[in-house]
């Protein structure tokens, strides 16, 4: 008989009481040696907050394809990064998650690509991340699962490890009957999420979604926010997320940022109105819509460039995939030709960057704009909308707002639009620019006040006590299956 | 087919793991998991594993979080390629990491 292996063994893996598990780690380098930074934005900020204080742990992807680094800590927080091999990346992230989910969750704004191979991929990866969870969560640990990339996790990790509780939020819509219907493992990914105790979504609507889906397909019902499933119940509420307002308002209210947004302006030649439009470089964000409503107003001569000047961020992402590859030749040429008809030398009609900006460098940008354009065609929430309001510190600005964004539930007072209709998105882009001062300091204000009352940490605090809470929720209408004892 | 013994030794707690751990083992691993006692150290060593599905992963998982909670420590063992692969692939021998196996010592 084979003798018992003698080599020293390690000590146990700590077993954290809040888990965060995420597709991305909350961390980037430049370079594979470089030293590791904390991923801008306000969420991940926010999340690292939470779990520092309890001595938590985050799994992620590192953001590199091949052999993933050893478990580390960083700012106080214990970081378990999960590997990805270049066919998992094809085919779970740019593949299933982004070519198959992604525009279907966001209105069929393209269409998706159903590929067996690639949700067999998904699956595969989903139980890495739960297999992973399973070992660093304790004995009845909180385990907060994010996004679509993961809505397999709950329930794998229900399977693992039934001790734990649950949450999982999804940041981007969820979509409705018909569409949703379109998806050949519609029934996997429903049963997947209802894995968790808390289901979160931006906006109303998806949890209506939501809950007829499973209705539909999986014969749960329930009275919202709850759901029963099997002997469990599931809370599923909508919980708009935000961003770090105090670290907006901080930024915004530095000497060097209020003289930069002033030298930004001057750059761009003193015009009267400045428009601005800051997106990633996704099609479901409206910038061909955005752009054709401004030619719109340059062509009929409501506006004339020599007093208006549009500028465009673009932040590159997902360039391999072709509809971000045709979105950004169609933006470019667009581009080309507005300047080529409107522009003057030294002087375009629209400033486009496609590239990346820091917060220090936003902020400026939010401030020397007269009117902001968040005009997407689909959006979870859309935080540029927030961010551009907790900038304004100084009252200005317009905010022109998509009402297929998640934000215009919640910012009633911002000039609401829908994209998809270019004579109306023409018409409210030169309301904004001739909106006189008083009323745009009323709703500058009234947006404002909505922003600084939802910062994401009160969000995450938010969510986190509601899953502490489960089934003890006493300030929540209990589920009618629960009877007085078991309340 | 699955078999597990419980080694006993002088400094620590062996369990060995012998045959396929799939979903026909996994009440095997339950069993030996509900009679780990409270232990200085424990190797959980899979050496004699040939091979390995979602099920019989998922009862390893269980054994070595309720192993984390009664022993002060806990290691894997393993020689067998493709088992070896597919812990390093999942990212378990991060949390687990493996230790040389030393048999016949």
């Amino acid at each position: 008989m084979p003798q018992p292996v003698a080599a020293p063994v390690s000590s146990p893996p700590a077993a954290h009481e809040l888990v965060v598990v995420a597709n991305r780690l909350p961390v980037q380098r430049t370079s594979v040696d470089g030293p590791w930074e904390t991923s801008p934005g306000g969420l991940v900020r926010a999340l690292m907050g939470t779990l520092r204080q309890g001595g938590g742990a985050w799994v992620g992807w590192a953001g590199s394809v091949g052999e993933a680094p050893a478990a580390f800590r960083h700012e106080g927080v214990n970081l378990l990064p999960l590997s990805l091999s270049e066919d998992e990346y094809e085919g779970f992230y740019e593949g299933f998650a982004n070519e198959a989910l992604w525009p279907l969750y966001h209105d069929g704004i393209r269409p998706s690509t159903f590929d067996p191979a690639w949700w067999d991929t998904y699956v595969q990866v989903n139980e890495r991340f739960a297999l992973a969870a399973a070992l660093v969560a304790a004995p009845g640990a909180i385990v907060w699962i994010h996004d679509y990339q993961l809505q397999l996790v709950p329930s794998l990790l229900r399977e693992l490890r039934p001790d734990v509780r649950i949450g999982f939020f999804l940041h981007i819509p969820f979509p409705p009957l018909e569409l949703f219907s379109r998806l050949p493992w519609r029934e996997q990914i429903l049963e997947g999420l209802l894995g968790a105790d808390v289901i979160g979504f931006q906006r109303q609507a998806a949890v209506e979604n939501f809950a007829t889906a499973v209705s539909r397909f999986l014969d749960v019902h329930g009275d919202l926010p709850w759901l029963k499933v099997g002997p469990r119940k599931v809370h599923v509420g909508a919980h708009p997320i935000s961003i770090d307002v105090h670290e907006l308002d901080a930024i915004a209210r530095m000497p060097e940022t209020v003289e930069q947004a002033w030298k930004l302006r001057n750059r761009l030649g003193s015009p009267k109105c400045v428009l601005l439009g800051v997106d990633r470089l996704d099609y479901t964000k409206g910038i061909v819509e955005r752009l054709r409503a401004f030619e719109r107003l340059l062509e009929d001569g409501r506006v004339k460039a020599r007093d208006c000047v549009m500028v465009q961020l673009a932040v590159p992402t997902r360039g391999r995939l072709e509809h971000y590859a045709e979105e950004r030749r169609q933006v470019e040429q667009l581009v080309g030709s507005i300047n080529g008809t409107y522009g003057r030398i030294g002087y375009p009609a629209v400033q486009y960057l496609h590239q990346t900006l820091t917060l220090e460098e936003l902020v400026p940008l939010y401030q020397a704009a007269d009117v902001m354009l968040v005009t997407p065609l689909g959006d979870g929430m859309n935080l540029v909308a927030k961010e551009f309001a907790a900038s304004r510190t100084d009252g200005a600005g317009v905010l022109v707002l998509s009402e297929f964004a998640g934000a215009a539930d919640e910012l009633t007072d911002a000039l609401l639009v829908n994209p998809h209709d270019q004579e109306a998105l023409s018409d409210v882009i030169f309301d904004a620019i001739e909106m006189p001062p008083e009323e745009v300091r009323a709703r500058m204000a009234a947006i404002r006040a909505v922003v600084e009352a939802s910062d994401v940490r009160r969000w995450a605090t938010g969510f986190l006590e509601l899953l502490e809470e489960g089934d003890t929720a006493h300030d929540r209408e209990d589920p009618p299956w629960v009877g007085p004892s078991a309340a | 087919m699955l078999d597990i013994q419980i080694l006993p030794a002088a400094t620590m707690t062996v369990l060995k793991l012998n045959g396929e751990l799939t979903s026909s083992g996994t009440a095997a691993v339950r069993a030996a998991t509900a009679r780990l006692r409270q232990s200085g150290r424990l190797v959980v060593d899979l050496g004699g594993v040939r091979q390995v599905d979602r099920p019989g992963l998922a009862a390893l998982v269980a054994l070595l979080v309720k192993a984390r909670s009664k022993t002060r420590s806990v290691g894997l063992s393993c020689t067998t390629p493709s088992v070896v692969d597919l812990l390093h692939r999942e990212g378990i021998d991060r949390l687990f990491p493996l230790q040389p196996a030393q048999a016949g010592r």
